[in-house]
This record gives C-alpha cells, sequence and structure tokens, in this order.
C-alpha cells in the first residue's frame, strides 16, 4: 500500500503547469502538506492546480498557493462543486483545463475558489515581496526616505 | 481632566457621533464652557494601536453592521464609513477642499435638472468662506495659512505631469489636513501611504486626537463610546427631551438633555431621525414632510489604473497628494452639469484586484496584469451628484441589526448626468496616463458604482421646511432644540470631498448653539 506523500509523488510529473510562456511547479511535497477530511488527495491536488491557474505567477512561492487551498479545502461549496471539473482533468494539458474552467465559471463552485484564492494570495506578504509592494512602512517610519519621490522617467 | 455628567442631567448637550461633524461641534460647544455629552456608537482606539495593516484595521474601524443597497448601489455593502471614535476622519484621505460657488448656488447654475430636485444653499457665500478659513486652520491644512505644500509623490508627479502632457497648467499638492511640519502637537508626514488605516503618526487631522482630547481638556465634556443610539424623545410642547441608546453591555439608557447634534454619518442620521417617533412626530422627527432620508447623494466616482512604463511604486506616500480640478468647473458644452476633481488614489495589490481589475479576474493575462504591480499608477474622478427624491434612506420592512433595529435600506440610482460625466472623466484620466505611454488602462465599469464613502444630504438645509429637513442653521424645522452636525444637510452634494464642509459648517454651527442657549432660545 503506497503512501499518501507517495501517491502524490508519482502524480507530480503532471503537476509542473505550462501554460502560454508560463511554468508553474507544484511538487507532491506542496500537495501532501495539505490535509483534508472531505476530499480525495486527486482533488486536492486539482484544487492546487485550479488555483494555479486562476492566479497564475511563475514566481511566486508554492507555500502561497497551498496556504490559499488550506482556505478552502473544508468549504462544503468546494466538496460537492470540484466534481464539476469532470473526470480525468488533471491530466489534460494546461490549456484545455483553462477551456474546461471557462465552461463552468457561472457556478457556485468556481466563484467560491476564485474569490477566496484572489483575496489570499494577494493579501499574503509573501505575494507582496514577489510584486515589490512594501505594505508595512512603520518599521522603518514611512516611505519618506524610501523612494516616495523617486520617479526617474518622467518626460520633463 | 474629563467629566461625567448624570443621566438626568437636562443641562447638558447630547452629540450623537464623534467624527468630522460630531467631534468638531462638540469640542467647538465645550470651549465656550457648554457641557456636552458625545455618543460614539463605536470603540475608542489608541493611536498607539494603528497598525500599517488595511485588513486588520478594516476590522476595527469600518462600520460593518448590516445595510441593504438596491438601484445601482453595492446590495451588502452599499457604504464605506467608520464606526469608532474618531467616526470617519480616522479613515479619510484628508483632501480638504472648498465648495466653489456655483455649486452653492446649485439650483441657479444648473436651472432645471431632469430629475433632480435642486436647491440653492441656504447659507450665504462669504460667511461661508470666512468658516473655510477657520476649519482650514483648525485642521492645518497644507496650501493655506502659510502652511507649505507636501512633496509629491511618484504617484502625484504622474497624474500632473500627464495632465500636462495633456495642455493642462501645473497642478501644485493638493490642500492636505496632513502635517508637513509639526503643528498643533502632532508630527508631520513621514509618507507611509495608509492614511485609510489610520494615521500612526496622527499627522492627518482626526477628531480622535485634536478635537475629542481637546473638548476633555475643557472639563465641559463625556465621551461615551460604544453607545449606540436608538431613539431621540420629544416632548409634548415639541422640545427634545433627551436621547435613548444602548450602551457596551446592552442596557438601555436614558440621557436627558438641553439639545440635541445628530452627526452619525448621512445613513445612521436619517435612520435616527426616522425611528424616533413621537405623538408630534409619528413618522420620525422632522419627517412631516417626508423628507427624511432623501436627497441621498454620493459624488460621481470611476477609478482608473494604468500600467505605466517604468515604476510607479504608488503605494508609498500620501494616498491623494493630487488633486485636479481642471474640470471641476460648470460646463454644458461637455454635455453634463458641473464638474468633477481628479484625484490621485493608492492601491495595494488587493485593493487593485478588488477596484482596478473588476473585470474576469482570473487567468493568465489577470496573473501578468498583477505582475506589473510596481508599474501601476491610479486616479479616481469625485464629481458632483445631484440630489433626487427617489435616492433614499429608509427603515427596512423586516431585518434587524444586533441592537433589533431595522436596518437602513439605501437606493441609490445614478442620473444620466453623473453617468455622462463619469464617462467624460474616466475617458480624461485615460487620456492622461495614454500621454505618458501607459500600455493599459483599466477603468471601473458603468454598471460598478461600488461603496460609498461620500454619504450626503439626507436631511438637506433649506430656507423652508417643503425644501428640506433643516433651515440654514442645521436646525430640524418645527423642533426647537434638535440639530444635525454632518454631511446630511448638504443641500447640494458640490464636486469637493465634504469634510472640510461638513468642519465649517460644525464651526459655524457651534456658534449659533451657543448664541442661542446664551439667549435661552435653547
Amino acid at each position: 500500500m503506497a503512501t499518501r506523500r507517495q501517491v502524490l509523488r508519482a502524480a507530480s510529473g503532471a503537476m509542473t503547469i505550462v501554460l502560454g510562456g508560463l511554468q508553474i511547479a507544484c511538487t507532491a511535497e506542496d500537495a501532501a502538506q495539505i490535509e483534508s477530511a472531505g476530499l480525495a488527495d486527486d482533488q486536492i491536488l486539482a484544487l492546487v492546480r485550479m488555483t494555479q491557474l486562476l492566479v497564475p505567477h511563475e514566481r511566486l512561492d508554492p507555500a502561497v498557493y497551498r496556504a490559499a487551498v488550506n482556505q478552502l479545502v473544508d468549504n462544503p461549496v468546494v466538496g460537492q462543486g470540484i466534481q464539476a471539473l469532470g473526470p480525468g482533468w488533471l491530466d489534460l494539458a494546461a490549456d484545455v483545463q483553462v477551456e474546461k474552467l471557462r465552461g463552468i465559471r457561472d457556478t457556485a463552485f468556481f466563484n467560491t475558489v476564485r474569490g477566496a484564492v484572489v483575496r489570499a494570495i494577494y493579501s499574503d506578504k509573501r505575494t507582496w515581496e514577489m510584486l515589490g509592494y512594501g505594505g508595512d512602512a512603520s518599521r522603518f517610519g514611512g516611505y519618506i526616505d524610501r523612494g516616495f519621490n523617486d520617479i526617474d522617467w518622467l518626460p520633463d | 481632566m474629563a467629566r461625567t455628567y448624570k443621566h438626568d442631567d437636562d443641562s447638558v448637550v447630547v452629540v450623537i457621533g464623534s467624527g468630522a461633524g460630531g467631534g468638531t461641534l462638540a469640542n467647538e460647544l465645550a470651549q465656550q464652557g457648554i457641557d456636552v455629552v458625545c455618543l460614539e456608537a463605536g470603540r475608542r482606539m489608541e493611536v498607539s494601536e494603528f497598525r500599517n495593516d488595511e485588513s486588520y484595521m478594516a476590522s476595527k474601524i469600518n462600520w460593518n453592521d448590516p445595510r441593504e443597497g438596491s438601484g445601482d448601489t453595492s446590495r451588502n455593502r452599499p457604504t464605506f464609513v467608520c464606526k469608532t471614535v474618531g467616526g470617519t476622519t480616522v479613515h479619510w484621505t484628508a483632501l480638504a477642499l472648498r465648495m466653489k460657488e456655483h455649486e452653492f448656488n446649485g439650483r441657479s447654475s444648473y436651472s432645471a435638472m431632469p430629475g433632480a430636485d435642486l436647491i440653492d444653499w441656504p447659507v450665504d457665500f462669504e460667511e461661508m468662506s470666512h468658516y473655510y478659513g477657520l476649519a482650514e486652520d483648525k485642521l492645518g491644512v497644507t496650501g493655506t495659512h502659510d502652511i507649505p505644500r507636501h512633496e509629491g509623490s511618484n504617484n502625484y508627479q504622474v497624474l500632473n505631469t500627464g495632465a500636462m502632457k495633456l495642455g493642462y497648467p501645473h497642478t501644485p499638492t493638493a490642500n492636505l489636513a496632513i502635517n508637513s511640519t509639526a503643528r498643533d502637537g502632532r508630527a508631520a508626514c513621514r509618507q507611509s501611504g495608509f492614511c485609510r488605516s489610520g494615521c500612526i503618526y496622527s499627522a492627518k487631522w482626526s477628531t480622535l486626537y485634536t478635537e475629542i482630547p481637546k473638548a476633555e481638556a475643557t472639563g465641559h465634556f463625556e465621551l461615551r463610546p460604544q453607545a449606540m443610539a436608538t431613539g431621540i424623545e420629544q416632548g409634548a410642547d415639541g422640545r427634545i427631551t433627551g436621547v435613548v441608546y444602548l450602551d457596551k453591555d446592552g442596557n438601555t439608557v436614558r440621557q436627558k438633555a438641553r439639545a440635541v447634534a445628530v452627526a452619525g454619518n448621512a445613513v445612521e442620521t436619517a435612520r435616527l431621525l426616522q425611528l424616533s417617533t413621537s405623538a408630534l412626530s409619528p413618522d420620525g422627527l422632522g419627517n412631516q414632510n417626508g423628507l427624511v432620508g432623501r436627497y441621498y447623494m454620493r459624488h460621481v466616482f470611476g477609478f482608473v489604473t494604468a500600467r505605466m512604463p517604468g515604476q510607479v511604486n504608488m503605494y508609498k506616500g500620501i494616498v491623494q497628494a493630487g488633486s485636479l480640478e481642471h474640470e471641476a468647473h460648470h460646463d454644458t458644452r461637455r454635455g453634463f452639469a458641473s464638474g468633477y476633481h481628479i484625484e490621485t488614489v493608492s492601491l495595494s495589490p488587493a485593493g487593485l484586484t478588488r477596484l482596478v481589475l473588476p473585470h474576469e479576474q482570473w487567468g493568465e493575462g489577470f496573473g501578468a496584469a498583477m505582475d506589473d504591480y510596481e508599474n501601476y499608477s491610479a486616479a479616481m474622478m469625485c464629481g458632483e451628484d445631484f440630489p433626487e427624491a427617489n435616492n433614499r434612506v429608509t427603515l427596512h420592512e423586516s431585518r434587524t441589526d444586533q441592537y433589533g433595529l431595522p436596518i437602513p435600506k439605501i437606493h441609490y440610482k445614478r442620473s444620466d448626468n453623473s453617468h455622462t460625466m463619469a464617462e467624460h472623466g474616466l475617458g480624461l484620466i485615460e487620456d492622461i496616463f495614454g500621454a505618458l505611454g501607459a500600455s493599459k488602462t483599466y477603468r471601473t465599469p458603468r454598471g460598478s458604482i461600488g461603496s460609498a464613502t461620500h454619504n450626503l444630504g439626507t436631511a438637506r438645509m433649506a430656507t423652508n421646511e417643503n425644501d428640506g429637513v433643516c433651515n440654514p442653521h442645521g436646525r430640524v424645522f418645527g423642533v426647537p432644540n434638535l440639530f444635525v452636525s454632518d454631511g446630511s444637510v448638504f443641500s447640494t452634494s458640490m464636486t469637493a470631498n465634504p469634510t472640510l464642509t461638513i468642519v465649517a459648517l460644525a464651526m459655524r454651527q457651534a456658534e449659533h448653539i451657543g448664541q442661542q442657549m446664551t439667549a435661552k432660545v435653547i
């Protein structure tokens, strides 16, 4: 009997998303850290991938996606709705997966996931760091000496 | 020196609300030696509790009690205001602008507008100018009273330079109630960019750390936080006798009063007046002509963000450092009446997703758009909105809140004039960014007008009670000792952000109430 981690590792070959010019990795180690009473392992993997397709960022720490999924796995709307992705969705090419997502974009499932993922990812300090958003300025006394007026590309 | 008053002390003036209107009025009365009890629904935060953290502060200071919107406004969150000591001055972005004379005389300037019930302000413009001067001094507004203006942030420089590219003149940084140098016991701004989350330096004027402690220092003032007013009581002679409220433990308290001033922001003020029924006022105080809650206005807002060719880092610095008035005049050749300001606004990544990429918020294009966060610049328009009778605040027929009160219902339809103005304004902002080489701009879609932070007009001042709820001093028609002291009294919305006008009116009203008390009229 394979362990959960082994099952996920076996599936990890399918977990690098190639979408347009983007390559986004998700390792089995990441998915294995997500615990859910209600979702099967392949459903968790599907949710991780869906999250990455919704908000694709090549440079984003996979832990941020994991944190977003962690907030969703016990949501009953997600548990009931994830079947909508259809059997074998996880094995499809990324652009086909996106097409399937487009087909369910008016469902409660899709919008619950989309809303929660966007909120979670763009409120995460690791995302801020990747995007170049400084956030809390109190620790160094504001941006008055840190570039609030340093723009250098405007025409005279 | 803060003191306490007995509940049966009927010599006090009760002020409901501690924001720009209530906090200012309370302090101005206390400075005259008038005893004031200030009821505030929210909690009293210390500045040391503030954090540069949008979502944390929103959970602490926002008015999150249920409200129901209809028409064009957000259904679940029609307004964006505060419930905390200091009111909405804790999260305001400190643009301190004066009303213009043509706006002040709205009816005369714009003549008959279809659907709108326009009136002129029943206040002398010269007199108002005097109080604007006092208010600017109180707030320490930059660019007035020899107070230096702020250095311009990157975001301001983009907006101003783009406008100049289109041929508009240079505009310095705006008149801001944010200290550019230490003043009035408060520090200078450090450009941290968290104006909306409570200023950790107290550089931005807020009644929380100006008017309230100054009032306490007089020995004529008591603040009661977490006190939710549920009714104002009217005696058989028409005079107000006191205010009923729920204290922080849910106990019902009855505070007697010599006079009462309501300053709960336009939604709560309209709700409280409608909740306060009596034998003389069966439909609520001041509502004998059914006007309480009507003529609700909220300014013509719209947002544009732009992906610029270089870094802007809009989050650094004062949120609304720039305010362009190039299109704030009245010129019907543009296809609409009155005008609008263009104001810088800065957004965190989460704010950017909510406000500026309101289209399909997912997929490759969305991720790529967000990847360019450092290059975004953003601006909003704030235009004059007109009073319409059907835009109104009413009491919900069935839903109640945690206090057992009917929740406020807010119905708002954006007028054709406002739609046309929004098209013009958003188009111009796009042109400004485009003039500097923006590769892409995003605007709020026509159907999305969101939550209102400027809520006005629900108990408007007029020369007679057929046209409004309050007389030219903000006293409720038909009630000798009841005043309204917030943006509810605005006869028209004007183009400018409302706070400076609210403060100026509160200072004027405090003088009036003092005179009326001396003369034993109240």
